[in-house]
C-alpha cells in the first residue's frame, strides 16, 4: 500500500487539488443558487467531485480524507433529496467541510496521514448537519460566504486558453516584422542615432520572439500522467497488477505534437496492458515482482522529442509474430527473418498479434496504427524487445516550431545551425593534419591523444565543398559516438526557431528542419544522429 | 481535353520562362516575390533551387527553367518569384522561379485550345492547354503538376 502511495502521490495531489477548487467553486454558486435548477446542478457537481475525492483517498489509505468527503456527501444528499432547506450557515458548515479537506490534504503532502481526531468538529458540523441540525454559527450567514468568494479566486493558476490558429498567425506576423527589421536596417545607413534606436527594438523584438514561441510548448507530463487512470482501470479489469512511471514530464514540446502523441500512446499503454503484462502469478512464477511497471520517458534530443513506453512485460513473441506475418503474407514460407525485422513487420498495415479479439487493442487495431498516426507528424517508431524481460517502443517526433539552442556555422556557401545538445567543443584543424588539401573531405584529427574521426560537412551533405580552407572542427556526439564536422567558419551560438521545410518537401536526410537567420535568410538546421550515420554508413570516399 | 477547357475560364497570371510565355490560374497564385537569399537542401530535385523565407515560413523554390529542361533561370532584374498553393484548400505553398513576370490574361473556354503533339520545351503532362491571346500563345499550366516537388535524389558524389 505504501509503494502504491508513494507511486500514486503526485498525480493525487494534483487531482485533489482540482477537485477541492471545483469543490469550493460548486459551493459559492449553491450558497447563490435561486432555483431548484441551479441547486441540482451544484449538487451534482459537488457529487462526483467529492466521490473522486473519497474513493481516490480511501484507495492510498487516508481514510480521514475518506471520511470527511463522506461527511460531505450525506449533507449534499439530504439537500438533493430537499430534507434540508440551503441556507448560508449550511454552505458555511459545507465550506468549513472544505477547508478540512484541503487541511487534511496538505498534511498528506507533507508525506503524513491525517488523523480523523484533528478534524473530528468539521467532520462532526457535516455528520450534524446531514441530520438537519445546523448551528447558525456567530460569523456564518452570507458575509462569511462572500469571503470566501475572495480567496476561492486566488487559488486557480492564472491561465488563458488560446486558439492555436490565433497564436500561428500571431508568429507569422512576429516573422514579418522581423524582415521588416531586416530591411530597416540595411536602409539606414551610418547613422549612428538611429541604428542605437534599431539596436534597442531589435533586442526587444528577440525577447518577444523568444516568449512567443514559448507560449506554443507544453510540458508533456500531464499528458503522459492521464494513463494513470486507464493503466489502473485496464489492469483491474484484467486482473493484473500494474503501476505507472513517468520520466521527464517537464520536457516541452509543442502543443500540437502533445495532441498528436495522446492517442498513439494511449494505445500502446492498453496493449502493454492486455498483451505484454503477465498476470501476477506468471509473474511470480517467472521470478519478476507481481507488479508489472509501465515506464513512459520523455527526453529532448537534438531537435526531436523521444517518448519510450516500456513495459516489463512477456516482450513480443517472436513465433506469434512470425505465424502472423506468415498469416498475413508479409513474410515468405521459410524465411527467417532477424528479430528487428520481424519487429519492424508489426509495424505494417494491418498487423496485429492479439490472437482473440479484445475490448481494449484487439479488433484489428494494432501498432500499425500507431505507426501511420506518428508518421503523419513526421516522426518515428521502433521497436526493441527481449522475451520475457519487456519491451520498448520509442516514438521520435520533430519539435516543430519549438526554439531551440544552436551553433550556427558556415560550410560550403551555405549557413547551418547544429543543435547545441549534440555539440561537444570546437577545435582549430592545423595545417600538419589537414595534410596537403586545403580542405580535405575527411580524415582522423588528435583530439588530446584520442583520434577523432572528422568528414566535411558539405561533403557528408552532397553539397558542393568550399572554395578556400577549412580550419575548424566541431566535435559532436550522438548516442556515444563522436565525430567532428569540418566547416568553413563558427558564427557561434544562437536560438533557432525551428521551422519545417515547407511545401512538400518532407523530411530530408540530415537535415531536421529550418530556421530564419537574422539577416532574414534561411539556414537549415542538421539531424546530427543522421549524418553521423552517413559518415559512418559511407557515401563517396 | 474537354475537362481543361471547362476548367479554363477566368484570369490568369503571365510570365516568361526562357522567352516562353506561360500563365497559371490566378486563383492558385498567392503573391509575387522578389528573388530573396536561396538556401540550398541536400538530396533534392536539381530543379529545387533551395528554400527561402517567405515572411517566417520556409518555401521551397523550384527553378521552371529547369524544370521544363532549359537552362536554370538566371537572376536579372526583372527575376521573380511567383508563389502559388497548388492544390486548393490546402497550406502547401512552393514558389516558382521565373524570368519576368508579364501580365493577367482572361481566356473564355474558347480562347483555349489542346496543345499541339509536340513543338514545346515543356514537357505535355504540366500543360493543360494553350490559349489564345490576340496573336500571341500562351501555355496554361497545371499548378499542382509544376510545383510538385520530385521524390529525393541520391546525393551528388
Amino acid at each position: 500500500m505504501d509503494d502504491d502511495r508513494q507511486l500514486f502521490m503526485p498525480t493525487f495531489l494534483v487531482e485533489s487539488d482540482e477537485g477541492l477548487t471545483e469543490i469550493e467553486q460548486a459551493l459559492l454558486l449553491l450558497d447563490r443558487a435561486r432555483s431548484e435548477g441551479e441547486v441540482d446542478a451544484a449538487v451534482g457537481t459537488l457529487f462526483r467531485a467529492a466521490h473522486t475525492l473519497k474513493g481516490n483517498s480511501e484507495s492510498l489509505g487516508f481514510e480521514a480524507i475518506g471520511a470527511c468527503a463522506h461527511a460531505l456527501e450525506g449533507v449534499l444528499d439530504v439537500i438533493r433529496r430537499r430534507a434540508v432547506a440551503v441556507t448560508p450557515s449550511l454552505v458555511t458548515v459545507l465550506l468549513g467541510g472544505h477547508d478540512a479537506l484541503r487541511a487534511m490534504l496538505a498534511v498528506a503532502a507533507e508525506g503524513g496521514t491525517p488523523e480523523v481526531s484533528a478534524f473530528e468538529d468539521a467532520i462532526q458540523g457535516l455528520i450534524e448537519a446531514a441530520g438537519g441540525k445546523v448551528e447558525a454559527l456567530p460569523s456564518g450567514g452570507a458575509g462569511a460566504a462572500d469571503v470566501r468568494v475572495g480567496s476561492g479566486e486566488t487559488q486557480p493558476r492564472r491561465s488563458l486558453r488560446v486558439d492555436l490558429t490565433t497564436l500561428d498567425k500571431v508568429v507569422t506576423h512576429t516573422g514579418e516584422l522581423s524582415i521588416a527589421l531586416a530591411r530597416l536596417r540595411a536602409s539606414l545607413g551610418p547613422r549612428a542615432d538611429a541604428l542605437d534606436a534599431l539596436h534597442e527594438v531589435d533586442r526587444l523584438f528577440g525577447d518577444l520572439r523568444d516568449q512567443m514561441m514559448r507560449l506554443r510548448l507544453v510540458p508533456i507530463g500531464p499528458m503522459l500522467r492521464q494513463q494513470l487512470r486507464p493503466i489502473r482501470d485496464l489492469a483491474a479489469a484484467h486482473g493484473k497488477l500494474a503501476r505507472l512511471v513517468v520520466e521527464g514530464d517537464d520536457v516541452e514540446v509543442d502543443a500540437a505534437v502533445r495532441d498528436g502523441l495522446r492517442d498513439p500512446i494511449t494505445h500502446m499503454v492498453r496493449n502493454a496492458i492486455d498483451h505484454a503484462l503477465e498476470t501476477p502469478e506468471a509473474r511470480t512464477s517467472a521470478g519478476k515482482g507481481s507488479f508489472g511497471t509501465i515506464t513512459l520517458r520523455a527526453r529532448r534530443e537534438a531537435g526531436w522529442v523521444v517518448v519510450e513506453v516500456c513495459d516489463d512485460g512477456a516482450g513480443f513473441h517472436r513465433d506469434r509474430i512470425l505465424e502472423r506475418a506468415l498469416a498475413v503474407g508479409l513474410v515468405k514460407e521459410g524465411a527467417t527473418p532477424s528479430d528487428d525485422d520481424l519487429l519492424r513487420l508489426v509495424l505494417e498495415p494491418g498487423f496485429s498479434t492479439a490472437q482473440a479479439v479484445t475490448d481494449l487493442s484487439g479488433r484489428g487495431v494494432g501498432m500499425d496504427v500507431v505507426a501511420r498516426n506518428v508518421a503523419a507528424l513526421k516522426g518515428s517508431v521502433s521497436i526493441r524487445s527481449t522475451e520475457g524481460l519487456g519491451s520498448i517502443v520509442t516514438l521520435r517526433m520533430p519539435l516543430t516550431l519549438a526554439i531551440i539552442e544552436g551553433f550556427a556555422v558556415d560550410a560550403g556557401s551555405e549557413t547551418y545551425v547544429i543543435p547545441m545538445e549534440s555539440v561537444r567543443e570546437c577545435i582549430g584543424l592545423g595545417r600538419r593534419q589537414r595534410g596537403d588539401s586545403p580542405s580535405p573531405r575527411k580524415g582522423v584529427v588528435n583530439l588530446r591523444g584520442e583520434p577523432l574521426p572528422f568528414v566535411q560537412l558539405s561533403s557528408v551533405l552532397g553539397m558542393a565543398a568550399s572554395v578556400g580552407a577549412s580550419e575548424n572542427v566541431v566535435v559532436v556526439e550522438h548516442d556515444g559516438m563522436r565525430a567532428g564536422l569540418l566547416v568553413d567558419a563558427l558564427l557561434g551560438e544562437t536560438q533557432a526557431v525551428v521551422r519545417p521545410l515547407g511545401g512538400g518537401l518532407g523530411a530530408v536526410d540530415g537535415v531536421a528542419g529550418a530556421t530564419i537567420l537574422g539577416d532574414g535568410r534561411v539556414a537549415l538546421i542538421l539531424d546530427v544522429r543522421a549524418i553521423l550515420r552517413e559518415a559512418v554508413t559511407g557515401g563517396p570516399s | 481535353m474537354s475537362e481543361t477547357t471547362s476548367d479554363a475560364k477566368g484570369q490568369y497570371l503571365t510570365f516568361f520562362v526562357a522567352h516562353e510565355e506561360y500563365a497559371i490560374d490566378v486563383l492558385r497564385v498567392r503573391e509575387v516575390v522578389g528573388v530573396a537569399p536561396l538556401t540550398r537542401v541536400p538530396a533534392t530535385p536539381k530543379d529545387v533551387r533551395g528554400v527561402v523565407n517567405l515572411r517566417g515560413n520556409v518555401v521551397p523554390v523550384v527553378d521552371l527553367g529547369l524544370r521544363f529542361g532549359s537552362s536554370e533561370v538566371l537572376p536579372t532584374r526583372r527575376t521573380c518569384v511567383v508563389v502559388v498553393e497548388p492544390e486548393a484548400g490546402t497550406d502547401r505553398v512552393v514558389g516558382l522561379l521565373v524570368d519576368s513576370v508579364h501580365r493577367v490574361v482572361s481566356l473564355a473556354p474558347t480562347e483555349v485550345v489542346p496543345i499541339p503533339p509536340f513543338g514545346m520545351q515543356a514537357s505535355a503532362d504540366l500543360l493543360a492547354g494553350m490559349g489564345i491571346v490576340g496573336t500571341a500563345f500562351v501555355l496554361i499550366l497545371v499548378p499542382e503538376r509544376v510545383a510538385h516537388i520530385g521524390d529525393r535524389v541520391e546525393k551528388a558524389s
